[in-house]
């Protein structure tokens, strides 16, 4: 085996009420490809956050060639020749390409001066790497700061960086004008011109399409052949094993192990990182879906695009939902899963069509009015949309429903406890007291708690919004019971998850949107997760009228 | 996804063009009513009127490029103002050099005190600089309670008249250059602008942000020093009070020369429209024997209109709460 | 920056352990402050006396309210110092001394104060622009207007039966504003507590989208907030009008530096959502208590201003050492 180039040992990290990371290891060798894999919240992202200096490690120490170091900050990171590209964007959105890709980095020439400090390659085959560039010139700090970019230089070696990997972007568009995943392609071209050793990549692949998948691929290939080393996080099967050399498995914040890429089966990745097979995590329907009962109909709902990017963020999208089903929602990222659930539920006030519960139209011009005609909407990100973190459970639980609860004007405090306790009891919510603050609950019940706020309007149609992310396995399966027991009760259960299991495990049909439209609506029976796949990446539009009725 | 190169250079400067043609179109407005106005004494007066403005507003700019806004910079020019009167010694040949001294290093640590609780303090810019305007009004009021002191003679009419008037000409041209080249094409800039424009973005690619922010702030300090000397030279004393209306006036014209209040989009050129236009509002007004009451309220909605403006081309067909950028 | 993030969730823990108590803390530390105050000038807490600072206090209460809701929601309100003036000096020239003419003052300063709620919340809700700078434009308008309105000269004095009621203590110690602070006071304090509107300010203050996202009109509850002030504003302008007699054009000059202080030394977080009045009203008084010491010990108007900056600036250093919103 080839010289380990990264050590992590004992590794622990606690956020504020919860333990991210319980004493993980990691490592891998020089010029592989290793995967970081497991389930949303596992603590993938954590563990090599800290390799880029944004987490530090509570407990534990990392050696990188061998040799102890502390990563403080992005700037140990780039000095050690680590990049990360991280899950969130990092490009500024008011910033050309350029600007971005060479940000903190720039090449420059003497303030004011126009003298060059910085020596041309004489050969113009090599990677450009800014970074030695300006150490061969001899530029550094005052200096550097306030010397003239070069933006001739910038150009020229974007354009040779972009000829080499075979990535086509026009480097003065403002990023915020280009769509996601030629978005993310300049963040990853962003990496690889600081030229790294060991470049993460954190499911860089979750908003591309198929055709940059297979480029991004040769893009990792040539790395390899270069001979950096790539850690990449990823659960999508196909991808683990397209590409892993090792793998790596965590749950639920702690290591569950290491394998060679070729010693290992599907179904034993999936039991590693799951840590049971699927059939009891996903408990069973309770009854049997009645297509003869329409609960909740949506016709033709549209929302035009923002005028930068174009196009339309939903495009005449037209769907029903039976008595007693889950309607599942996927795709890939960012393709208007959760722009039709926020349309839906009143968020997106310049969407227009038809939404039908129980029959009789809804207007949602706003979140209160959808809340008034019984929709209610569980948001994906609970931290900024879900919570009001600081405030107490008993204010986050009651705020959707104050008016159930009131005596005269004023808020009846008695029937809000009680109310509060009773919710917690439904959905069995661990927590310290109603009245401390909502932060201090562990993500499963913060999660319950938002849960329990839309529960309390009393909803006919739910709609959940990546329901699990970042939450422990026994909160998921409370969670699937609820769905379950929900649906059951002639609820309308909508659930959108980028997560191909649970979507599967739940759902009795499956929605799949490619750029705003439905590309197909798949019943129980033609249900897989490669046909999802298909469907996701745009193909088989043809079937959209027959499945959609 | 090609895009033509004059579309970019729109993209680009297109607010700071339309800035200047506006400012065009009101001078031949102007010129309609005031024969003199395209003349060379005009523009020196109007220059010489509009130069501490132009310096606050630059310092301005730099602050509001990073995202964050400073309310204290009408407090440091008094401050700057008044300490440079005191250490004036108007009769000895070089009585002015503690003065420049006193000044600059008064206006550097007011700034760096507002950066440092910014930064350090992780306090939001608007309560800070409210907090120190306070403090900076007060320590002038403190050190002069009375307008008054006298200023080097020659000095004054070097910095204000030198040259044959180009002197100040050259002076704001040259601090105009560096500040624009400071803030468009060095890595400081694109830091700065990066920072405005997403902080954790700017973070995470390794710049380091609290120091960027401190110096933006130190700078428009610096410049507010220079603001201060200029107007000791200009009115050959120092008042406490003169700098009420700089903040004020500072945002308006930088807002007015389209930079956007939440940072990284602005250029220092079009804030220098920005005053001038203010300044040309002013004159105009005066010409037309308007009381100078009516400045304020022009002011006023000039600022609110600039910033209706910004707003509305910012949210064509979408509800502001959708008008962020994508996947944050 | 996730270390700054950890960085601000042990602030935050810090903060939650005294936030509860910061709105007790702020009586503890006003009644130090009493006491170092009658120690070093001794009858400094005789009833008449602190009759008199009540008095004075009242008018900075009141307009804090204003201030109390805007910060609250996570903004600003810098247009109160003008408002105040705009107030006081249309109050006086319309009242013109008489009692009859008190009702029809009254009604145009509400109606002014409204005029600039309407337009600071307009600017705000449907536009998009930053607080501070809305109203700061719009306080610049307002200095305009009520320049243009007296001509820089304000004309017009109090009526008397205002006068009674604001400038004169009934059996030496307790007068009319103060019982009129006291009512507004608690109405202000059961409708943060007690009602939904006051929940939704909360709601909007500690994360507007989560807000939204439960169904809460945001837009109408910031759009309300700067109405309110506004006229709180033009109220607390015009029972100014009874405490002095006449108007000034600085009357109001240093209530936004002022208002802000109170309610931040009053426990209430300047990044919104977390505080309330009952820390402000002690905020006021503490406020008018220090601003009273120093004048009788002789501390020139600029110390104090430099001693307002400090405190405001020591007590967010301690109580929210957050990014604000704006």
């Amino acid at each position: 085996m080839a010289e380990e180039i990264l050590k992590m040992v004992n590794i622990t990290k606690r956020f504020a009420g919860t333990t991210a990371l319980d004493r993980v290891q990691f490592s891998c060798s020089k010029g592989e490809i290793h995967v970081l894999a497991g389930e949303n919240g596992a603590g993938k992202s954590t563990i090599l956050k800290m390799l880029a200096g944004i987490h530090q490690p509570d407990e534990g120490e990392i050696f990188f060639h061998g040799q102890k170091v502390k990563i403080p900050n992005p700037q140990q990171a780039r000095k050690l020749g680590i990049a990360m590209v991280f899950q969130e964007l990092t490009l500024v959105g008011e910033m050309t390409v350029w600007e971005n890709i060479y940000l903190n980095q720039e090449p420059v020439t003497g303030f004011l001066s126009g003298r060059r400090t910085t020596r041309k390659h004489a050969g113009s085959g090599q990677a450009p790497d800014a970074g030695r560039m300006c150490r061969e010139g001899g530029v550094s700090g005052w200096a550097r700061c306030l010397g003239r970019v070069d933006k001739k230089e910038i150009r020229r070696r974007i354009q040779e960086a972009m000829d080499r990997y075979g990535i086509h972007i026009d480097p003065d568009a403002l990023v915020k004008n280009l769509p996601v995943a030629e978005q993310q392609m300049a963040e990853i071209l962003k990496i690889l011109v600081r030229d790294p050793e060991l470049i993460i990549l954190d499911e860089p692949t979750s908003a591309l399409a198929r055709k940059e998948v297979r480029q991004l691929y040769r893009i990792i290939r040539n790395l390899v052949a270069d001979g950096k080393t790539i850690i990449f996080i990823s659960h999508r099967m196909e991808e683990v094993f397209q590409l892993g050399d090792r793998i790596t498995v965590f749950k639920d914040g702690r290591y569950i192990g290491t394998r060679n890429m070729d010693q290992i089966s599907e179904d034993d990745l999936i039991r590693m990182m799951v840590g049971r097979s699927l059939e009891n995590i996903f408990p069973p329907a309770q009854c049997p879906v009645d297509d003869s009962q329409v609960i909740f109909e949506v016709n033709n709902l549209t929302e035009p695009g923002s005028r930068t990017q174009g196009g339309t963020r939903l495009d005449h999208v037209s769907f029903r939902v039976y008595k007693g089903e889950i309607l599942g929602v996927a795709g890939l990222q960012g393709q208007g899963q959760t722009e039709l659930l926020n349309a839906i539920s009143g968020l997106h006030p310049l969407a227009e069509g038809e939404i039908l519960v129980g029959g009789r139209p809804v207007k949602v011009k706003n979140a209160a009015q959808a809340i008034a005609g019984g929709i209610a909407l569980v948001p994906s990100d609970r931290k900024n949309q879900g919570l009001m973190l600081e405030l107490s459970c008993r204010h986050n639980l009651a705020v959707a429903s104050m008016k159930k609860r009131m005596k005269g004007c004023f808020i009846d405090r008695k029937a809000e406890e009680a109310f509060g306790r009773s919710m917690k009891e439904r959905l069995s919510i661990k927590m310290g007291g109603l009245e401390l603050p909502v932060s201090s609950l562990s993500g499963g019940n913060q999660q319950k708690v938002v849960l329990g706020k839309e529960l309390a309007t009393e909803p006919r149609v739910i709609l959940f919004d990546e329901p699990t992310r970042g939450i422990d396995v026994e909160a998921k399966r409370e969670f699937y019971q609820i769905m379950r027991d929900l649906a059951a009760q002639g609820v309308a259960v909508i659930m959108n998850s980028s997560d191909m299991m649970e979507v599967m495990g739940m759902s009795s049909r499956v929605l799949v949107m490619y750029e705003g439209r439905i590309s197909g609506i798949l019943g129980k029976e033609e249900l897989s997760e490669e046909r999802i796949m298909q469907l996701g990446m745009g193909m088989d539009r043809s079937e959209k009228g027959g499945a959609a009725g | 996804m090609k895009q033509p190169r004059n579309r970019h250079f729109w993209n680009r400067n297109g607010r700071t063009v339309t800035i200047y043609v506006f400012l065009g179109a009101l001078m031949i407005f102007v010129s309609v009513f005031n024969q003199d106005f395209f003349t060379l004494g005009n523009f020196k007066n109007l220059l010489r009127s509009s130069f501490p403005l132009l310096m606050a507003a630059l310092g301005q700019t730099l602050v509001i490029l990073t995202g964050g806004i400073d309310l204290s910079l009408g407090g440091i020019v008094a401050l700057c103002n008044v300490v440079c009167v005191l250490f004036m010694n108007p009769d000895s040949a070089l009585g002015f050099v503690p003065a420049l001294a006193a000044a600059a290093v008064v206006g550097l640590a007011c700034g760096a005190f507002n950066g440092a609780l910014v930064t350090r303090g992780r306090l939001a810019p608007i309560i800070v600089t409210i907090a120190t305007t306070a403090i900076f009004d007060g320590l002038a009021l403190l050190l002069m309670p009375k307008p008054g002191g006298s200023v080097h003679r020659a000095f004054a009419k070097f910095l204000t008249r030198g040259l044959s008037g180009a002197f100040p000409f050259l002076l704001f041209a040259g601090i105009l250059v560096l500040v624009r080249r400071l803030a468009g094409s060095t890595p400081y800039g694109k830091a700065l602008r990066a920072i405005g424009g997403s902080d954790h973005a700017a973070y995470s690619t390794g710049i380091r942000v609290d120091r960027v922010k401190f110096w933006a702030y130190c700078l428009a300090g610096g410049l507010c020093a220079v603001a201060g000397i200029f107007l000791s030279a200009q009115m050959n004393s120092a008042d406490a009070t003169i700098g009420k209306n700089y903040a004020m006036n500072a945002i308006t014209a930088t807002v007015v020369g389209g930079t956007a209040m939440t940072g990284a989009v602005g250029d220092p050129l079009g804030t220098i429209a920005g005053v001038f236009i203010i300044s040309i509002i002013n004159n105009m007004l005066n010409l037309f024997g308007v009381s100078s009451f009516y400045q304020f309220v022009c002011q006023g909605l000039i600022l609110i209109g600039a910033l209706s403006l910004s707003a509305l081309g910012q949210m064509p067909m979408q509800t502001r709460h959708l008008a962020r950028c994508p996947r944050k | 920056m996730g270390d700054i993030k950890n960085r601000q969730t042990l602030k935050l823990d810090l903060i939650r352990k005294y936030s509860g108590s910061s709105q007790v803390m702020v009586y503890v530390i006003l009644a130090v402050i009493l006491l170092a105050a009658q120690m070093l000038s001794p009858g400094y807490l005789k009833p008449t006396h602190m009759a008199g600072i009540l008095r004075l206090a009242s008018f900075m209460g009141i307009a804090a309210i204003g201030q109390n809701l805007t910060i609250l929601t996570g903004g600003i309100d810098l247009s109160i110092a003008n408002t105040i003036t705009f107030a006081n000096v249309i109050g006086a020239q319309i009242m013109m001394g008489q009692d009859a003419r008190i009702a029809t003052a009254l009604a145009a300063v509400l109606v002014m104060g409204m005029a600039v709620g309407f337009i600071n919340g307009s600017g705000i809700h449907w536009l998009g622009i930053p607080p501070f700078i809305m109203t700061l434009g719009v306080g610049t308008v307002i200095q305009g207007l009520f320049l243009i309105y007296t001509k820089g000269a304000p004309k017009g004095n109090a009526a008397p039966m205002l006068r009674a009621v604001c400038g004169q203590s009934f059996l030496g110690i307790v007068s009319g504003i103060v019982v009129i602070w006291a009512i507004l006071a608690v109405v202000t304090m059961v409708v943060l507590k007690c009602t939904p509107y006051g929940r939704k300010i909360y709601s909007v203050g500690i994360n507007e989208q989560a807000a939204r996202f439960s169904g809460i009109r945001t837009g109408r509850v910031t759009f309300s907030v700067y109405l309110l002030s506004a006229v709180i504003a033009a109220m607390a302008g015009f029972f100014l009008v009874g405490y002095t007699g006449t108007s000034f054009l600085d009357v109001g000059t240093s209530y936004n530096t002022k208002t802000i202080a109170a309610v931040i030394i009053g426990g209430t977080a300047i990044t919104g959502g977390k505080g309330g009045y009952a820390g402000t009203i002690a905020g006021a008084v503490i406020m008018t208590v220090l601003d009273d010491f120093l004048t009788i010990v002789n501390i020139p108007e600029a110390g104090r201003q430099i001693m307002q900056g400090v405190i405001i600036l020591a007590l967010v250093l301690v109580y929210s050492r957050e990014k604000g919103k704006w």
